[in-house]
């Protein structure tokens, strides 16, 4: 069984697009079990897509020297997506979003809208907020 | 280190971003009010800081549980923090008359900044404090919800939605100080550090999904069973969850249970088919018996009742039992239910904050021959929510 090196699987699994990575326990199997986030696109209003962080649980089978050989559960369910969408809803109509371009965000404002590298439009938080 | 500015601009606000604590001045009704100097404000935005060290994995996810707990745990944070100083423990014992599940300067989070937001925009606080963590909220799929709403309701807007947890969790920690034998600011100041310590393993052990909530009160149920059984914190704590719905009285129960307990739990469910129309199962709920009598007679309002359809006449009844078992569960959520030798980890609701001379359960379980008989013992007509 494979001896896990933390930090190696965290740097291999954020090259594969995985966010804020916790590992969480080993699997009796010798599989990892890992909770990250995944940029997913999340349909919104008009046909429009945003990138949202979209938290999910998987299991990494690991080969003979400790790398990342295989993955199950690494794409969000669908009730964590649908949850995203409703998420983005509710901080647009409570004031809490900034769109892409718009200066750092005003009061209330936590999250931003940005463009990455590929072009995508992510949810980005900023801040927790008081009220 | 954690740079902290203390004013940072104008605003009725605070932040926590991950580079530093920012804090605001705001003019509300000619007066100038400073975030920063409220307790409550600080060590709510420090909480965000703290979760956010231990658990990183939630200040981005997009989820309304994820971001409404992390709200909530700034405000648990505050709570937790004022009492550690002996003069505000001893003075909220005194304002409360030693039930602390009553609203007091401790339950009533960033007074303040709340009067100033209420002088332009009311509807948005509480009429004496920014949020209370004594409420009646009960929790509701924020996907039915809207996503804006005044202070008075639930909204599924993070602030707003995280103070159903943050109810359940004051009634808990409410209920564990009324276990304790001296029940003063000494047993206050224990019970607020084992709060705190079986929320943060609790959320250690919690996964990130969707139903946050129940995810992390079930480990804290967990926690409190497997490290804090002598103290006898789990009934408390259960009772906090569900009354605000956090978790269901069978989830609750089952959440403090071994693994074989959860397969009994499964074989009563197939049991409850074969039953009578009025004979209820209610293994999952720990009473030391399989099912119960429930008479018509008894609650013939509440057994025959249906509701109304939005157009007009009645809604779709439930069925006998399905009515039968609800009005049931809604005795044990409300803690209006007296068991009379509660099995270990039954699914008792204790009320922290009922009163000490006087009972104010409304229904007993009874032995009847061969039968335990659900039946109401007194109509309470006072008029504490609580």
């Amino acid at each position: 069984m494979p001896r896990i090196n933390k930090k190696t699987l965290t740097t291999e699994l954020a090259k594969r697009g995985f966010e804020s990575i916790a590992v969480k326990r080993e699997l009796p199997d010798g599989r990892v079990e890992v909770e990250a986030n995944k940029l997913h696109p999340v349909h919104v209003e008009a046909g429009e897509s945003i990138y949202a962080p979209v938290p999910l649980s998987m299991s990494v089978a690991l080969d003979a020297r400790g790398r990342v050989k295989s993955i199950d559960g690494d794409t969000p369910k669908a009730a964590a997506v649908a949850d995203a969408a409703r998420y983005i809803k509710t901080l647009r109509d409570s004031g809490q979003l900034a769109g892409p371009g718009e200066r750092a965000p005003a009061s209330g404002l936590t999250h931003q809208i940005e463009r990455d590298e590929q072009g995508r439009q992510v949810l980005r938080r900023r801040r927790f907020s008081m009220s | 280190m954690l740079p902290v500015d203390l004013d940072f601009g104008d605003d009725l606000n605070a932040f926590y971003d991950r580079v530093g604590l920012k804090f605001f001045h705001g003019t509300a009704a000619g007066r100038t009010v400073f975030s920063g100097e409220s307790p409550d404000v600080v060590c709510h935005e420090l909480g965000h800081a703290v979760l956010d060290s231990f658990k990183p994995q939630l200040f981005d996810a997009a989820s309304i549980e994820v971001a409404a707990f992390h709200e909530s745990f700034g405000d648990m944070s505050a709570l937790l923090s004022a009492l550690q100083l002996p003069s505000l423990r001893e003075e909220v014992l005194a304002e409360t008359g030693g039930v602390l599940g009553r609203s007091s300067r401790l339950s009533r989070l960033a007074e303040q900044l709340g009067w100033a937001i209420r002088q332009s925009v009311p509807s948005s606080v509480e009429p004496d404090c920014l949020r209370n963590a004594v409420n009646t909220f009960f929790y509701r799929d924020p996907d039915t919800l809207p996503t804006t709403a005044p202070a008075t309701s639930l909204s599924s807007e993070p602030h707003s939605f995280s103070r159903g947890f943050t109810g359940a969790f004051f009634e808990g920690l409410a209920g564990m100080l009324a276990t304790t034998n001296t029940r003063d600011e000494a047993a206050l100041l224990q019970v607020s550090q084992d709060i705190g310590s079986i929320l943060v393993q609790g959320i250690r052990a919690a996964s990130v999904v969707p139903t946050f909530f129940s995810q992390v009160a079930a480990s804290m149920l967990a926690v409190a069973a497997a490290r804090f059984s002598t103290q006898g914190y789990e009934a408390p704590l259960r009772s906090g969850f569900v009354r605000h719905g956090i978790l269901p009285p069978s989830m609750a129960v089952a959440a403090t249970h071994a693994p074989e307990r959860i397969v009994a739990f499964a074989a009563s469910a197939n049991e409850s088919k074969t039953l009578p129309t009025l004979q209820l199962s209610v293994a999952e709920y720990g009473l030391g018996v399989p099912s119960i009598i429930v008479y018509a007679a008894a609650e013939p309002k509440r057994l025959e009742v249906a509701g109304a359809a939005l157009a007009f006449g009645a809604a779709p009844s439930p069925g006998e039992d399905q009515a039968a078992k609800s009005f049931f569960e809604d005795l044990l959520r409300r803690g209006r239910l007296k068991l009379a030798r509660p099995a270990k980890g039954a699914a008792e609701v204790v009320r922290a904050a009922a009163s000490r001379t006087h009972e104010t359960h409304t229904h007993e379980l009874r032995r009847e021959g061969t039968h335990v008989v659900l039946r109401r013992v007194r109509i309470d007509c006072g008029f504490a929510h609580r």
